[in-house]
């Protein structure tokens, strides 16, 4: 009874605080439903979004894939000219996704808050996927809820949960396909991770890289000899098994490919290959190769120096800078990493958290473009903050622990809370100092919002304009802190050793 | 999958034969990087190269051929390992010569690296990372296709590291002594070695005085200093005899003193004085060469092993001779002795960004040592390695070959030499050159060394310098240049006027005599053996 109490209350102050979070402005009733204003700190302000969210549109209201002169203009510079026709640079799982978000959404003149709501679904899902995983690292059921909120509120989760891009989405079929594959490798299982794995490559292509190490695991884990029975399935069984995968994989792959040969008359040709282009086009962005044979790669070592730095340490999107409390989860998989048990589950988690990391590190913009802190590693921050819960677990009794651990996630709570209530696009250093009105290149651009008592809450928009920003602000953070603090209390007073 | 009795059966062969079919395998691998950089004309690239080369050259052909044209400041070593080869014109001008020195190095770092870890306990699998670390880098298989020294530095270096540690572990006087034999090739290499001669030195009296007392102490280390010194002796003994002054390699006009004084002068030598500027230039030299993600891995290893109270306190203790190279760089710098220019930080060029490879065999090791405790994490960190590695190749990213091509390391002068080819070729005549200066040109133009008056010719020099007009028929120099010793010594001679400027080019002009004044030119070596 008293951790069920516990779980509605925390189900409420989650939600009360993802709904508080929620962009948006005052309109007929609600704004952005039909008006694409792309300013600063609304739902529109990132091209990455728009690019997305006008697929869905297209694909809702004129059932195509292509996109008109309108929502070319609106989703530039994230659109690629092919053929006379314009259509969204990314991947299109996203955009698919959303569309029986936007179809609800028509019905009630809400075509946008219901698309966007999809995120912030999947948002809350991924809290409770990071409490599932904390729970398998052998976490008690506080420590675990700690991992699950702390990924939301103490990290950009929050603020991207807010947003029509990949992240939400990449993050869920990550989480899921780690948990499938520490199961049973049946065929069934098989399957799912088939069509997980082939559901991200849908939703980003970078994703494919990140579960690279799952399908990896899972495919070897058909090689090695039961302990338990002390003998192997026999080798033709095996395959059958093994076979779902590529069942698994097939349907999402086709319609990848039906959706490249829509756009760009190849299968196998997707628009980034192409190449972005303005609106109107007149030029493309992307530099044409001398050699046209060349590939152009995505990712360069000579940038990797200052990739790690910009993602780790610096003050522009660094986890230092922007959500530190993660760091903790460094400590717990080293826990886990001690267990037997534990071993190949934290041994998995590294090598994804590690492949994203160092990806990502050289990639061409590890900045994520206009963004808050960063964005590209929302992800590897899941699978670290479900390991939160294993330190905690084990040092909570620990005084210097956790005084440190509370300053840590009071401070990443306050950026994340600042970040999700203002904006998402702050711009790198090299952008904004080059601005004609150079602005701030970190989260001091998020407070000067605040400063200036403006927000991007919808709820406050409508209800609550009457109270200042920072008032709003200091009242969310103190409802995310008291939560916190909540879970955490009833961690430190748990006697449970293995509450599992 | 394999049962593990094959598995085992498997392992245990390998271990057998595992040195020869690692050498196999490095030769290959080195044969095939020195082909690739040889058709595409990179392994000529950096100026130095040429110049090394050229000195080599020098000792057995020129207008006064022999082991004085050793000269002095670069030391000896890489020239003179040269000599048994670069008569043949092909091994000179195509950089064979001193390429293969490399190479051999090359594969002997290699070899001295699986030992190493060997002697560390490190497993078969975990071995053989480290040496794919050390193999699998851009950076060093382009230096092992050139003239440069770094690899005969670094092979002779690791080498005498590596008995340090042996005897260290065995106290056998075998050790010591190869220790000092090591440590005194790398001596002659390069002035690293002379670095690690005394932290060496240090560690031995440390070793010693602290198992047996200082009078043991004293007495090995003499054993050790002896032979480990003695190419240090040899070399003072050496420009005491051919220039007349036991620090001339230190304080002469071509001396690395008088370079970084002018640079200091044009404000160039920022790490001069400043340690942490100096830190951080080399810091970043190192992880541009080995990259990011491979460095830190080798720290990672690094801690590991020094936190691993299994292992011999007196192994873990002499090991950190294997940071003597990044601590030698570093004060280098600050002491004002060395000059390294990193893009972004230096300005917008490359310069000697190729000394932050001298620590690639460290970062080796020590990756190979993590690789062998962390079983579990084994095929993450492996195939996190091959991951970013696929990457640095298909990129070429080679800050090396990038300082060759576009950084301060290169000197475009085909123009000058393809000139001199063109028109001294096939005609009669000396050209009146500063090797000191232009030894690039010299080796570009592909003219026998004997055509050349430069300041290592003697009474050649000495005649060109004071009556250009009886003894060059063309003169290369950077008029107006005070620091190119021919312009400066022509000049003061007043016969310029018989000279036309044919061309004047980036890096140096050409001087035509002019044709009534070559009936008094000397056009044939007449001066005979000098001594």
């Amino acid at each position: 009874m008293k951790k069920l109490l516990f779980i509605v209350f925390i189900s409420l102050a989650t939600f009360i605080l993802v709904v508080l979070s929620v962009k948006g402005q005052f309109g007929h009733p609600v704004y952005f439903q039909s008006e694409k204003d792309t300013r600063v700190g609304g739902p529109f302000e990132s091209s990455n979004s728009n690019s997305r969210y006008a697929l869905t549109e297209a694909i809702v209201e004129r059932g195509t894939l292509f996109l008109d002169d309108s929502l070319a203009k609106f989703s530039a510079p994230d659109i690629v000219h092919h053929n006379g026709k314009y259509f969204s640079i990314f991947t299109p799982g996203v955009s698919f996704v959303g569309v029986p978000f936007y179809a609800l959404g028509k019905i009630f003149g809400m075509p946008q808050l219901f698309s966007y709501s999809m995120n912030a679904l999947f948002g809350l899902i991924n809290m409770f996927l990071v409490v599932w995983l904390a729970r398998k690292f052998g976490a008690s059921f506080y420590a675990s809820l700690i991992s699950g909120f702390l990924f939301l509120f103490a990290t950009n989760s929050l603020a991207y949960a807010l947003t029509f891009t990949q992240h939400q989405l990449s993050t869920t079929l990550i989480l899921l396909a780690l948990i499938n594959a520490i199961g049973k490798r049946t065929f069934i299982n098989n399957m799912l991770i088939g069509l997980i794995f082939s559901a991200g490559l849908l939703v980003d292509i970078p994703n494919v890289l990140m579960m690279t190490p799952i399908m990896i695991y899972v495919f070897v884990k058909h090689f090695q000899s039961n302990p338990e029975q002390n003998k192997s399935a026999n080798f033709p069984l095996r395959l059958i098994v093994l076979s779902g995968i590529i069942i698994g994989i097939v349907p999402l792959f086709a319609l990848f490919g039906w959706y490249n040969y829509q756009t760009t008359s190849s299968y196998t040709k997707i628009g980034q290959f192409i190449g972005r282009a303005n609106y109107p086009a007149d030029e493309l962005e992307v530099p044409t190769p001398k050699n046209p044979n060349r590939i152009l790669l995505p990712y360069d070592t000579r940038k990797q120096l200052n990739g790690l730095y910009i993602l780790l340490l610096s003050n522009e999107r660094g986890w230092l800078f922007y959500s530190p409390v993660i760091l903790v989860g460094i400590i717990g998989l080293y826990i886990a990493y001690q267990d037997q048990q534990k071993r190949r589950l934290a041994v998995l988690s590294t090598s994804v958290v590690l492949i994203t990391i160092i990806s990502y590190s050289m990639f061409g913009d590890p900045w994520g473009g206009w963004s808050f802190g960063p964005r590209y590693l929302i992800p590897a921050a899941a699978i670290l903050s479900s390991a939160i819960g294993v330190a905690v677990a084990k040092y909570k009794n620990n005084i210097l622990f956790v005084s440190i651990f509370i300053l840590l996630a009071a401070y990443s709570l306050a950026i994340s809370s600042v970040g999700a209530l203002t904006t998402s696009a702050i711009p790198p250093r090299v952008e904004a100092v080059n601005l004609a009105n150079p602005i701030a290149y970190t989260y001091e651009y998020n407070f000067q919002f605040i400063n200036n008592n403006l927000t991007s809450s919808l709820i406050y928009n409508l209800y609550l304009s009457q109270i200042s920003v920072k008032t709003f602000l200091f009242v969310f953070y103190i409802v995310s802190i008291l939560a916190f603090i909540v879970i955490l209390v009833f961690e430190l007073a748990n006697k449970k050793k293995d509450d599992q | 999958m394999m049962g593990s009795g094959k598995l085992v059966n498997l392992v245990k062969y390998l271990d057998r034969y595992i040195l020869v079919l690692l050498t196999v395998l490095l030769v290959a691998v080195s044969a095939l990087a020195f082909l690739t950089f040889f058709n595409n004309g990179l392994g000529l690239a950096y100026n130095d190269a040429r110049s090394h080369l050229d000195i080599g050259r020098r000792v057995v052909e020129g207008l006064k051929p022999g082991l004085a044209q050793l000269g002095s400041v670069w030391l000896p070593l890489p020239h003179a390992l040269m000599v048994p080869t670069i008569w043949n014109d092909f091994m000179w001008h195509s950089g064979l010569s001193g390429a293969l020195i490399s190479m051999i190095s090359f594969v002997g770092t290699g070899l001295v690296i699986y030992l190493f870890l060997k002697l560390l306990g490190v497993g078969l699998l975990a071995r053989l990372v480290g040496v794919l670390v050390f193999v699998a880098n851009l950076n060093i298989l382009y230096l092992q296709s050139t003239a440069m020294t770094e690899l005969l530095l670094i092979f002779t270096m690791t080498a005498g590291i590596y008995e340090l540690v042996m005897w260290h572990k065995d106290e056998k006087i075998l050790s010591l002594v190869k220790a000092a034999f090591w440590i005194m090739m790398a001596s002659l290499v390069r002035y690293d070695g002379w670095f690690l001669l005394f932290f060496a030195a240090i560690l031995i009296i440390y070793h010693t005085a602290r198992k047996r007392g200082f009078k043991a102490a004293e007495g090995t280390f003499i054993l050790f200093a002896t032979l480990a010194a003695f190419g240090i002796v040899l070399w003072f003994a050496w420009n005491q005899l051919i220039f007349g002054d036991a620090l001339y390699f230190a304080f002469g006009p071509y001396s690395a003193r008088v370079q970084q004084e002018q640079l200091a002068q044009a404000g160039v030598l920022a790490t001069k004085g400043d340690i942490f500027l100096s830190a951080k230039v080399y810091l970043y030299a190192l992880l541009y060469n080995t990259g990011a993600f491979t460095a830190i891995l080798g720290v990672l290893g690094m801690i590991v092993f020094w936190l691993n109270k299994k292992i011999n306190s007196s192994v873990r203790i002499a090991s950190t001779a294997l940071l003597a190279p990044f601590l030698f760089n570093i004060l280098a710098l600050f002491l004002g002795h060395s000059v390294l220019f990193i893009q972004g930080i230096s300005g917008e060029t490359w310069f000697n960004v190729r000394y932050g490879v001298m620590m690639l065999p460290t970062i080796a090791i020590f990756v190979g040592y993590l690789v062998h405790k962390l079983v579990p994490l084994r095929s993450t960190i492996i195939g996190l390695f091959l991951f970013v590695t696929f990457f640095a190749f298909a990129n070429v990213d080679a800050v090396t070959i990038d300082d060759a091509r576009v950084g301060s390391s290169q000197k475009n002068v085909a123009e000058v030499s393809g000139w001199l080819t063109k028109h001294a070729k096939d005609e009669k005549g000396f050209v009146l050159i500063s090797a000191a200066s232009h030894d690039a040109i010299i080796f570009s133009s592909g003219l026998p060394m004997k055509r050349f008056i430069h300041e290592g010719t003697g009474a050649y020099w000495q005649n060109a310098t004071t009556s250009p007009d009886r003894w060059a028929r063309w003169i290369v120099m950077r008029t107006n240049d005070l620091g190119d010793s021919t312009f400066k010594l022509t000049q003061a001679s007043g016969q310029l006027e018989k000279y036309d400027l044919v061309n004047s080019y980036p890096f140096a002009d050409i001087y035509q005599l002019k044709s009534e004044y070559l009936i008094n030119l000397n056009t044939e070596p007449v001066l005979g053996k000098q001594k």
